[in-house]
């Protein structure tokens, strides 16, 4: 488990979290989402242990993270959106250099990643596209066998039939023993993919509940009219998309990126109407 | 699991660092190594064959190996600090203990010994062709040793009892650790132009300590003065005060290094 526990961060004089808290746990695959700077990078950098917190702490299976013992590093990778390659490495290079460091990894595995993602294992990576050099970092980090796997943006860059590759391989990874944080703002890329979900605003948790949660808590409507009562209403082809408080009206399909909005525009209520949900469990 | 030392694990890392040593700076040390062939071509080429004596040729590997492990940190270890490309060193399952060491004695010893025996080794193959000075091999007849040698046996005469050849090569060696750890230490703070900046700094410094020396270089060189005339064993005692301030000044820097590589943010 990562446990966040009254959380101070900031770079020189930008506060980026106060006094946050949150538990990351196995078995799940997080979003992390937010806007432009609020600090999901950032997030992701402190469980890493790439970054030291001002206050509070960051625990990851009860070692704090900056510490970046051995035994943590083992636990824990962090894929971030630009990635500075060996260009001269290929694939399987690169992941021979990391292997003998990570006990839980194997070649055989990256293989099978690298065909379910059509990228060749012996290619160089000056010779691949952006997206290829990304796709094959991701079989590189799937394949360690770590419990925390971090991802920050792993949809930039990837074309259409490459997200559903990415989402395919993703959702077979997760078990009990793994933990996937994904930290993205394409959420149509994830949708189906992450739950539960954690909205980050400037120094805040705006929200961190399961899809189950949410949809409990409030509704999606589709295809209505546009209402005064809703927190977020988004036009669509065929009629409004409203996001209501949920008040008996049962359950919804969630539309991640409306959620998004309607917390942005709502956060003192949302938190209000979430505040009893500290530990998100997964759907059923 | 041992999180702050295994030797396995250490023995991994220390493969990886050797590998990347070859791959990142083995071209550049084989060019320091190759130097003196090219300077020799060159004087040939332009018909001004130079007389490469016994001294030159010591002083020039001297000169070129300080300049192989200043370069060597920033070309061997240029990701330290250094936004994503450095997150690969710091999320390595390796203890910061580790990795420093292993960082440590890629510079300190495997660089400076890939250096030498190389150009130990073209010096033996171009004094196999006894031209242009090359008619000896480098340890024979060298004034350098000569000189050095003289220079112990003055001092035993004098009485001094540490003012040997061992104190000498001290002095050098301690001077080439200093060096190397100068730049180890600098590669960790610059981003960029890492080696050109080090020398700006070390300029910088040089510049600083000199104008805080100024005020006090009379009663200094007085004091000199009156050591040699007055005491000739405070010479020695003189010579063991800056051997220890030498190992203490590595000491500290190595110590900083320690921490820096431990509190590095990414």
């Amino acid at each position: 488990m990562i446990e966040i526990s009254h959380l101070d961060f900031r770079y020189k004089r930008t506060q980026v979290f106060n006094n946050i808290n949150l538990r990351f746990e196995k078995g799940m695959i997080y979003g992390l989402l937010g806007e432009n700077g609020v600090g999901k990078t950032t997030l992701l950098k402190i469980i890493t242990g790439l970054q030291n917190p001002q206050a509070g702490s960051c625990i990851v299976d009860g070692q704090r993270s900056f510490d970046r013992l051995p035994e943590t590093m083992q636990k824990v990778f962090f894929l971030p959106d630009a990635v500075e390659l060996p260009e001269d490495h290929t694939p399987e290079k690169y992941l021979k250099e990391l292997l003998p460091f990570y006990p839980k990894s194997s070649m055989n595995d990256f293989y099978s990643l690298m065909q379910e993602l059509h990228v060749e294992p012996q290619r160089k990576f000056k010779e691949m596209s952006f997206g290829q050099q990304k796709k094959s970092l991701l079989a590189v980090a799937l394949c360690l066998g770590t419990d925390y796997l971090l991802l920050d943006e792993p949809t930039n860059g990837l074309d259409i039939p490459s997200k559903a590759d990415l989402r395919r391989v993703l959702s077979g990874r997760i078990n009990d023993d793994t933990c996937i944080i994904i930290s993205t703002h394409q959420v149509k890329d994830v949708e189906n993919l992450i739950d539960p979900i954690v909205i980050l605003t400037q120094n805040d948790v705006l929200l961190n509940a399961s899809v189950a949660t949410i949809t409990e808590k409030l509704f999606f409507e589709y295809g209505g009219e546009q209402r005064k009562e809703a927190l977020y209403s988004e036009m669509q082809p065929d009629g409004y998309m409203n996001v209501m408080v949920n008040d008996n009206m049962g359950e919804s399909q969630i539309n991640i990126e409306a959620l998004f909005n309607a917390v942005l525009r709502n956060a003192e209520q949302v938190k209000r109407l979430f505040a009893q949900q500290n530990n998100p469990t997964p759907m059923a | 699991m041992n999180n702050t030392f295994d030797f396995q694990r250490f023995g991994m890392l220390l493969k990886k660092d050797f590998r990347s040593t070859i791959k990142q700076y083995g071209t550049s040390i084989l060019v320091f190594i190759l130097l003196p062939i090219l300077m020799m071509a060159i004087s040939l080429a332009l018909h001004r064959p130079h007389n490469w004596g016994p001294e030159l040729r010591v002083m020039l590997m001297g000169f070129f190996l300080a300049g192989v492990m200043s370069i060597a940190p920033s070309k061997i270890f240029h990701n330290v600090n250094r936004g994503n490309a450095g997150i690969y060193f710091a999320t390595l399952p390796a203890s910061k203990l580790e990795k420093y060491m292993s960082m440590m004695i890629i510079c300190l010893i495997i660089v400076p010994i890939l250096y030498l025996v190389g150009a130990v080794a073209v010096d033996m193959l171009l004094s196999l062709s006894p031209r242009y000075g090359f008619d000896c091999w480098l340890w024979e007849s060298n004034p350098i040793w000569e000189g050095l040698l003289a220079s112990t046996s003055e001092a035993k005469e004098l009485g001094l009892q540490h003012w040997n050849m061992g104190t000498m090569v001290h002095f050098a060696v301690i001077s080439y650790i200093s060096t190397a750890l100068f730049f180890m230490l600098t590669n960790t703070y610059y981003k960029k132009n890492k080696w050109v900046m080090s020398i700006l700094t070390l300029i910088a410094l040089n510049f600083i300590v000199t104008l805080i020396e100024i005020p006090f270089m009379g009663d200094v060189s007085t004091f000199v003065k009156n050591i040699f005339q007055n005491d000739i064993n405070k010479i020695d005692v003189l010579s063991i005060w800056m051997q220890i301030i030498d190992w203490v000044f590595n000491i500290g820097i190595a110590v900083w290094l320690y921490f820096r590589l431990k509190k590095i943010t990414y």
